[in-house]
């Protein structure tokens, strides 16, 4: 290795320098031509499902409103009359712009939200949204049901494209093809998550238990809009041939911190009041399955820690599955073990995990597919918490160069592979999958039942 | 020689030899701290490998590079400091706040040009500090290079940096058995941030014996604080950070020497 290095280190360091002075985006320039109609239409889940969901799409023109959901439990295609409801956007804006996002081309965008509530569960609602006069396709989405059928959510993370390098043409003149060669390969771009996406539209349609999709976060380089404008655009493509939209259930990662990501990520508030700009909150996914979405880039010591230490005290009895996913990962698997940012996530969460007993923990961030041994007090014991992961949709896969951490010793491993999770709540056990980027199912297990949770309970009723 | 020529220039001396072997000191531990840092976390793998298509081996091969590097020169230059091997690794550590601000992906990474101000300003105030004729040169770099610290810091206290909410509470839970809540921590967040704040413009117009006095302990205190917070494991994050205390240690110095001057030469000027 360090013979290597030595050798090709000259070379690497005029490299970066070149890149250091002449990076650019080599996505497609965007057609400058101004677009009317409302494109990123999304829907976005939070605490409750079952009857409440927010509608978010983007503008790319500065027109006045107003911008309105029409949303009917049937089909209307479009004609806005005869919609039953409509509500008005509640928050839009003008997206964030840096320098270098107007240097890559992306255009000025503008962001709105709506919130639908008092929905039924478990029932098809179809909508339009209207910005300045201009209605956007009918799509529909399928609420969550609040009995105990089985539901499956997709999860993944660490979407954000490879890389993003172009010479000038004076520095490709100068560069020789040796350097070009040696240091160089074909650049890949977003192709890989633009794959992911078909991925999962493929199991999305295949596998009708499946409710939404769930992202670990680190959607793009940054939440600058040259980057979260091109995660939409391939986030469009998860969308079944009916016109059927996957739910979205959005946590932030270390690569989300900019104000572009509370502007297209809007959660609005909790049942209770509280803001969800924090970014952590529990998504009844059916009256025994429950999501804990928590954030690794806030402090997590804190208020959250005593959040979540009350939501597990009060939940854990009530339903029969209780998963937790974020970001930064507290048993990394290529990634230092005892790194500041990990070894303070282990610190803050595992004890409440194993406290509680949590049936499943999904990280993200390390960019490897993985699955650990269970894990109890630091150590393997079955009867301890299985934490799956890292971040495979679309962001080049780190190579796993050291796989004796004694957390991915068979039942569990590390390899190198862009993948995404199918998470199948039962009634009998939870059955997980991680499914590889041409469609194969890479890992397979299931997970035994913890709680004792003899009857189901009555439907959640929170009415917003 | 005359006598005033003759005290002044071994005043200088003395104080530059201390000075000098501090300086050397916290270089050298500085570059071990990188060296940690870079083999651990690293600063250009995922630069050079996510974000521009490198290989993994090529962007390791970069990142052991730099770390061997930095380590090399950290340890030469304790033996005998060399400009030019200070101007590299001054030159080296600015790459890698550089190279951050350009990864992203922690809270603040865009400021790290100014918070890590002082880890590059300790090589150059060597260089002036090896210099008798430019020890007000080497005085500077270390005050601009604290000052920007300092005030960068405290800024991120000002604004609840989340790292440093959790340092408060878990380091008050660990050291006291006390539960610090959240708003307590952003109470105390908001004091210290004015107070960092003060001390780097305090150094810049108004240096006064205890202000640095307080910035050693200070600097040393908030460098430990990842070591009170999560175990003696975190010693590389404390280890980068020895600029926080030392360079205060060499505004110290310079500080009594000029004051030890001006007293002695008190009667003579009158
Ligand atoms: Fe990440
Ligand atoms: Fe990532």
């Amino acid at each position: 290795m360090f013979n290597n290095s030595f050798k090709h280190c000259c070379s690497y360091f005029f490299i970066i320098t070149i890149i250091l002075c002449s990076t650019s985006c080599n996505q497609s320039t965007i057609n400058s031509k101004e677009k009317v109609e409302p494109i990123h239409v999304r829907v976005i889940w939070t605490e409750n499902p079952s009857n409440h969901a927010i509608i978010s799409w983007t503008t790319l023109h500065a027109n006045g409103g107003p911008h309105y959901v029409y949303y009917d439990t049937i089909s209307h295609r479009g004609n806005l009359k005869a919609y039953t409801y409509k509500r008005k956007a509640k928050v839009n804006g003008q997206i964030t712009m840096v320098e270098e996002d107007r240097e890559k081309g992306v255009p000025p965008g503008y962001y709105h939200h709506s919130e639908i509530s008092n929905l039924k569960a478990a029932t098809a609602y179809y909508f339009v949204v209207e910005s300045s006069g201009v209605i956007s396709e009918e799509y529909y989405f399928i609420t969550a049901p609040d009995d105990d059928r089985p539901v499956s959510i997709i999860w993944g993370s660490d979407s954000r494209a490879g890389g993003e390098r172009e010479f000038s043409p004076t520095f490709s003149k100068l560069l020789p093809d040796i350097i070009e060669n040696t240091a160089l390969h074909e650049i890949k771009g977003h192709e890989a998550r633009q794959r992911m996406n078909e991925v999962i539209t493929q199991i999305f349609e295949d596998n009708k238990n499946v409710i939404a999709f769930t992202h670990g976060a680190d959607y793009g380089l940054t939440a600058q809009w040259r980057h979260l404008y091109w995660w939409l655009e391939d986030q469009q493509a998860i969308v079944a041939g009916d016109n059927r939209l996957l739910p979205l259930i959005i946590s932030r990662g270390n690569h989300d911190t900019e104000i572009g990501f509370k502007e297209n990520f809007w959660l609005g508030n909790s049942i209770e009041g509280r803001t969800l700009d924090t970014f952590y909150y529990t998504s009844n996914l059916s009256a025994h399955a429950s999501l804990i979405t928590l954030n690794t880039e806030i402090s997590v010591t804190g208020e959250q820690r005593v959040w979540l230490n009350k939501t597990l005290s009060l939940i854990r009895g009530k339903k029969r599955w209780v998963v937790v996913h974020y970001h930064r990962p507290a048993y990394p698997a290529v990634k230092a073990f005892k790194g500041q940012t990990f070894t303070r996530v282990r610190n803050a969460f595992v004890p409440l995990f194993e406290k509680h007993n949590v049936d499943l923990v999904a990280e993200s961030d390390g960019h490897v597919l993985k699955r650990t041994l269970p894990i109890r007090n630091g150590k393997h014991d079955k009867s301890g918490i299985v934490y799956i992961g890292e971040g495979g949709l679309g962001v080049p896969q780190r190579p796993v160069t050291d796989s004796t951490r004694w957390y991915v010793q068979s039942p569990g491993y590390a390899i190198s592979s862009h993948h995404v999770h199918v998470i199948n709540f039962n009634k009998d056990n939870l059955h997980v999958q991680a499914i590889g980027i041409d469609g194969e199912v890479i890992d397979n297990f299931i997970r035994q039942p913890r709680a004792k949770v003899s009857t189901p309970p009555t439907s959640p009723k929170h009415v917003r | 020689m005359s006598d005033k020529t003759c005290i002044k220039y071994s005043l200088i001396h003395d104080c530059s030899i201390a000075v000098t072997k501090v300086l050397q000191l916290t270089v050298m531990v500085q570059c071990i701290g990188i060296f940690l840092h870079s083999s651990s976390i690293g600063f250009f793998t995922d630069f050079l490998f996510v974000n521009h298509s490198f290989t993994y081996q090529q962007a390791t091969a970069v990142e052991n590079m730099f770390a061997w590097v930095v380590l090399a020169l950290g340890i030469a230059i304790f033996i005998h400091p060399v400009k030019l091997l200070l101007v590299l690794i001054s030159v080296l550590t600015f790459l890698s706040a550089y190279i951050q601000i350009e990864q992203g992906g922690f809270p603040f990474s865009s400021w790290a040009i100014p918070a890590t101000a002082s880890r590059y300003a300790a090589p150059l105030a060597l260089i002036f500090a090896l210099n008798c004729n430019k020890i007000h040169l080497s005085y500077w770099v270390a005050t601009l290079g604290l000052c920007l610290t300092f005030a960068t810091h405290g800024i991120k206290a000002l604004l609840f940096h989340p790292n440093f909410i959790d340092y408060i509470i878990t380091s008050g839970s660990n050291l006291t058995g006390l539960e610090i809540c959240q708003s307590a921590a952003e109470i105390l967040l908001a004091g210290i941030g004015l107070l960092d704040i003060i001390c780097a413009l305090a150094i810049l117009v108004y240096p006064y014996k205890r202000i640095f006095y307080w910035m050693i302990f200070w600097g040393f205190i908030t460098a430990f604080a990842r070591i009170t917070e999560l175990g003696i494991d975190m010693y590389g994050e404390f280890l980068i950070r020895i600029a926080h205390f030392t360079l205060p240690l060499v505004l110290l110095l310079y500080f009594e020497k000029e004051q030890k001057h001006n007293s002695i030469y008190a009667p003579i000027a009158q």
